[in-house]
């Protein structure tokens, strides 16, 4: 799915200088953008516009060729769970619930189909080396571990879109490469990939960058 | 594809996850839930069991009788009066007798005598008869001891007196509010016969509709002389019944909805803690799809089977403490209301606190490290 914003711009406060923008550019399906930045440019304001969890102050943001920076919450929402995965700086995952159990959470919540969505939850887990770590609870694993978790939690819906906040910011070399790999992988299958970073060596890789001032 | 809403039956099943992990506030709330069933169960549910046993003393046979009497013998009390007044809605049964005549064993002419009366009407349950015969016209019951102060052999027999012969078969005992009628001879009479009625027992389903039927009664009555008929009941019995239960209704509602009140703040303020605690996993399931109604209605959810729980647990405590303190159980309508209420309560107290955790801002949430 084409993402794209124009003219886009957001504050924090009104008083405020804006934090974005004024933006445009094009995130095209297949490719694999790196956001990137110094501190403080924006980049995950960006991901946040973009994925529709903020409302910019100006411009608009399009999904395929729909305008929906205007659409209500739910609708946002809603289109977030049908089309979009999210992979944190952090994990972020539940820390009541298994390893499968949180990736298998994006697909509850997209209303996706239990009896399909547990053995794609489990094919993920394996392809990420976690297949003896499915029914363990987050605190019982490596924070390489639970990127890896959350990773899986973006991909089991098969997502057009998905949106990185730093999802390598803090992973040791062989777990960042890995989520690089899969993200590159999504990317590769279709998806419309967006990575907020400051991996400078990796941006360089990816198909487009994006650079904030 | 995938439809964008979680289904029903996720909000169930995330409910029940969350009741276990973390257990503390749930416990906690589920425990709120519990001493509100149990202090309703100990205050006005103990209340309610009296309120039940004192209108069961005043729902007594004594308390539904309307006693019709014809004091003087003037006024001309048709006997057809009982089919009609049986016949009047909410009376269980109507009885009525005659005017005491002196009787003797037909074969002991000028012998030892007894009273009798003539008895109009089925025999109501208070009277407890020997025979299983159906009494018709001419047919006679003694009362305890009677056959035998007669001389009847076998307790059955002719016995003759100012109205006739009639043939004893059997005897009675006659139970509150009837047994003045022991020391009698009781003859079965048709109601087209000529006699007269001197007293008429009227007896109502239910004390509560004491006053209406009563005033049914006296406009069914055959009477030459409506004046002079005397109509008893135990109407202080009844306004007494009605006072009651207005009173410790007006009292249980106060109670209940104080307690229910009660209840629902605690819920909240248990609820507030637990979504702050909570919204980092708010923050994720916004970011992942979930929209304001999905957060609201997995909170609610939660809050619905602490309360589930709680309600349950205190409905058992509350009706051991009831059948050992009022020796009584509440009524079922009362005790399944209760859960419900509690159950009610827990959702209403958790509805603010889960609207505050669906409308805080996500990006916020998770940007916080």
């Amino acid at each position: 799915m084409r993402i794209a914003v124009e003219g886009l711009e957001h504050r924090y406060r009104l008083s405020a200088d804006p934090v974005v923008g004024p933006l445009t550019h094009a995130f095209e399906p297949g490719t694999l953008t790196a956001v990137t930045g110094p501190s403080g440019s924006g980049k995950s304001t960006v991901l946040y516009l973009t994925a529709l969890m903020l409302t910019p102050d100006t411009g608009v943001v399009r999904w395929g060729n729909d305008d929906v920076h205007g659409l209500r919450d739910a609708d946002r929402a809603r289109l977030r769970a049908r089309h979009a995965g999210f992979v944190f700086q952090d994990a972020v995952l539940d820390l009541s619930r298994t390893a499968l159990q949180n990736v298998m959470e994006a697909a509850w919540l997209a209303g996706m189909d239990p009896d399909l969505a547990r053995p794609r939850g489990r094919e993920l887990l394996d392809r990420f080396g976690l297949e003896e770590r499915a029914d363990h609870l987050p605190g019982e694993l490596s924070g390489g571990q639970a990127q890896r978790v959350a990773l899986c939690r973006a991909l089991v819906k098969s997502p057009d879109v998905i949106f990185a906040d730093e999802p390598t910011g803090n992973l040791d070399v062989e777990s960042a490469d890995t989520v690089w790999a899969a993200m590159r992988e999504a990317a590769d299958a279709g998806a419309t990939v967006i990575v907020a970073t400051h991996d400078a060596k990796r941006a360089r890789k990816s198909d487009n960058h994006l650079r904030l001032v | 594809m995938n439809s964008g809403y979680p289904r029903p039956s996720y909000f169930l099943a995330d409910a029940v996850h969350r009741f276990r992990r973390p257990l503390t506030p749930t416990v906690i709330a589920a425990t709120i839930v519990l001493a509100g069933t149990v202090a309703v169960f100990a205050t006005t549910g103990i209340a309610v069991a009296g309120q039940q046993s004192a209108l069961e003393r005043i729902n007594s046979p004594e308390g539904r009788l309307i006693t019709v009497t014809d004091p003087q013998g003037q006024a001309g009390l048709s006997p057809e009066s009982v089919a009609i007044v049986s016949s009047i809605s909410g009376v269980e049964w109507a009885v009525g007798v005659g005017p005491a005549t002196d009787v003797h064993n037909t074969g002991i002419p000028g012998g030892t005598t007894q009273p009798a009366r003539a008895l109009y009407g089925e025999l109501p349950p208070p009277i407890h008869t020997s025979t299983s015969r159906r009494l018709v016209d001419g047919l006679a019951i003694a009362g305890p001891g009677l056959t035998q102060s007669l001389s009847l052999e076998e307790g059955v027999g002719p016995i003759t007196g100012r109205n006739g012969q009639s043939v004893v078969v059997g005897s009675f005992v006659a139970d509150t509010p009837l047994a003045s009628l022991n020391s009698n001879f009781l003859v079965a009479q048709s109601a087209t016969s000529t006699g007269r009625l001197l007293t008429l027992w009227v007896s109502v389903s239910d004390v509560t509709q004491l006053a209406q039927v009563s005033a049914a009664v006296r406009d069914a009555l055959i009477t030459t002389n409506p004046g002079v008929v005397r109509i008893d009941t135990s109407s202080e019995l009844a306004q007494l019944s009605a006072d009651v239960t207005a009173d410790l209704a007006r009292t249980a509602q106060l109670t209940v909805s104080g307690l229910l009140v009660a209840v629902a703040i605690l819920i909240a303020a248990v609820q507030f803690g637990r979504v702050t605690s909570m919204a980092k996993d708010i923050g994720r399931a916004r970011a992942l799809g979930a929209t304001r109604s999905t957060i609201v209605g997995q909170i609610v959810a939660n809050a619905a089977v602490c309360g589930f729980v709680g309600a349950t647990a205190g409905t058992i405590a509350g009706l051991i403490i009831s059948a050992f303190v009022a020796h009584q159980l509440p009524g079922v309508g009362f005790t399944v209301g209760v859960g419900v209420l509690m159950v009610l309560a827990s959702i209403v107290g958790s509805i603010g606190p889960a609207v505050r955790a669906a409308r805080a801002d996500p990006v916020r949430i998770l940007r916080v490290p």
